[in-house]
């Protein structure tokens, strides 16, 4: 049996009294581009940080290639939401990227290892960032910041790539060229997209989980109906021009996002 | 002019003022990329108290003011990273609190104390030597630490979720942080005085980050712009026959506000 990258079995995850998830199970293989869609308030931030093991669970059990999150998690490369960036920050973007060298970094006083400038090295290669190592982030554009928080990621030699609303920033011609991206990477690691705009789930993704509260999965990478209606709480139409879905409109006048 | 530099006191309010530029200049980067001015002001003046109890005990009133700057930090760190309380109220209560316990021990404390007024507003032309040795010892204490933990504070410091993500410990990184700050505000007490620390501990700082593209540079710079401001400052202070503290203060924010309008000459 083949180590899945991710497991989930019964999770469930409290706030207090308040449940925000449960029950969710769900496995993402090795080479799988994931994705997992839901609203805004179904518990998408929730999963995710207890699967990067900053939220206790109240059930259930999360394994990354076997291990538990607080030692799986060096195998996770996180890229989080873009917005919550503060690219004033005066620091370059070799230094940020470097930052997910930092648990490798276990000698003190020591800085940065040859190994871990040509792992940032590769990353910015890999995303189309050489040569702009030494500029401070506040000076990229929207695009090359949205990249070089990709490149932190992979600098860390995941084999887990998880994204957290990837393409709300992403422009459509850029999309074409991330989701390039996304494919070249998943020969060497699993990738997981948690979004709530099903707009932007791509054709390539083999694995789809809808999430509100609990995990609704339909085994391959059909959104169907049903899921929807479960997820979003009312009827969603679903016209499919090829790939990718669009969501048209839900009855209730507007996604609550 | 040059004479008085053969005079000790100046000599010794030289030495206190480049200390204490150094460490403000170092931490006062942290304080205002991570927008802890508010904070350090609390921390500043909870030293008020420790002031008084130097008074009451008849001790040095500067080792008071380690004792309660550090106390105030761990107790604001303990609120805001373990309670979860809102970091404007419990600043606001550390401040008045650490005020209202300096009033109390000074009421308590036979006779009177008569050099309150330079605790408030700085005097460093009378920053005694013993104070410069005690300015010294956590100047390298500050030093040490910010170069041992360097990257771990600049992550989180720059994104605290992703640093816990990396598996640092953030929390504790935090409080590093908050006593760093504690640390630095005593030597400053000095030099401008507890009202005063915040402007000198985040003017140097803001002024460096116009013309810096990383901490570490904006670190160097600040230092260098802190030493000039407390150097040109004392010597304004003592030839006008100004009050040293406020001249230091008021001097650093006309570089800063000439920094801030030399920018836009610059840019096309």
């Amino acid at each position: 049996m083949t180590t899945a990258a991710l497991r989930l079995n019964d999770v469930a995850v409290c706030y207090g009294r308040h449940v925000a998830i449960e029950d969710v199970t769900w496995e993402v293989g090795e080479h799988d581009f994931a994705a997992i869609i839901g609203p805004n308030g179904g518990g998408k931030t929730t999963l995710l940080k207890a699967i990067l093991g900053l939220l206790p669970l109240a059930a259930g059990n999360i394994s990354i290639f076997g291990h538990p999150p607080s030692e799986g998690r060096d195998l996770i490369g996180y890229v989080p939401q873009f917005h919550t960036f503060d690219f004033a920050f005066p620091i370059t973007v070799s230094e940020m990227i470097l930052q997910s060298r930092l648990p490798q970094k276990r000698r003190f006083l020591s800085g940065y290892s040859e190994e871990d400038y040509q792992a940032m090295e590769r990353a910015m290669d890999l995303i189309g960032l050489s040569g702009l190592g030494d500029h401070p982030i506040a000076d990229l554009s929207g695009g090359q910041q949205q990249r070089a928080i990709i490149a932190r990621a992979l600098a860390g030699d995941p084999r887990l790539l998880i994204l957290d609303e990837p393409t709300v920033y992403i422009d459509a011609p850029a999309e074409e060229l991330f989701f390039s991206l996304i494919e070249k990477l998943r020969e060497t690691m699993a990738v997981i997209i948690v979004t709530h705009d099903i707009s932007a789930i791509s054709g390539q993704v083999n694995k789809i989980a809808c999430l509100n509260r609990r995990l609704y999965t339909h085994g391959d990478a059909t959104i169907t109906d049903d899921m929807l209606t479960q997820v979003y709480g009312c009827p969603v139409d679903l016209i499919a021009h090829g790939v990718p879905h669009r969501v048209l409109r839900d009855h209730r006048g507007g996604r609550n996002d | 002019m040059i004479e008085i530099l053969g005079l000790e006191f100046f000599q010794n309010a030289i030495v206190a003022g480049i200390l204490a530029a150094i460490a403000c200049g170092i931490v006062g980067s942290f304080v205002v990329v991570r927008r802890m001015a508010a904070t350090s002001g609390g921390i500043s003046h909870a030293a008020f108290g420790g002031v008084g109890l130097g008074f009451f005990l008849g001790i040095d009133p500067l080792i008071g003011a380690v004792i309660f700057t550090i106390g105030a930090a761990c107790i604001l760190w303990y609120l805001n990273v373990r309670e979860m309380q809102e970091t404007d109220t419990i600043t606001a209560a550390v401040w008045a609190v650490g005020m209202a316990l300096g009033i109390i021990f000074i009421s308590i404390t036979p006779g009177y104390a008569p050099d309150l007024f330079s605790y408030l507003f700085g005097n460093i032309l009378l920053v005694p030597s013993t104070d410069i040795l005690l300015m010294a010892v956590l100047l390298c204490v500050i030093l040490a630490v910010v170069i041992a933990l360097f990257q771990q504070l600049v992550a989180v410091t720059f994104d605290p979720e992703y640093a816990a993500v990396m598996g640092l410990p953030v929390p504790g990184i935090t409080l590093v942080l908050f006593l760093l700050i504690a640390l630095t505000i005593v030597p400053l007490i000095s030099v401008v005085g507890i009202i005063l620390v915040i402007a000198l501990l985040t003017l140097p700082a803001a002024t460096a980050r116009l013309y810096t593209q990383s901490l570490k540079t904006m670190m160097i710079t600040a230092v260098l712009i802190g030493v000039a401001t407390v150097l040109i400052g004392i010597t304004l202070s003592y030839t006008s026959n100004l009050p040293s503290g406020a001249t230091i203060i008021i001097l650093g924010a006309a570089i800063y506000g000439g920094a801030l309008a030399g920018r836009h000459l610059h840019l096309p």
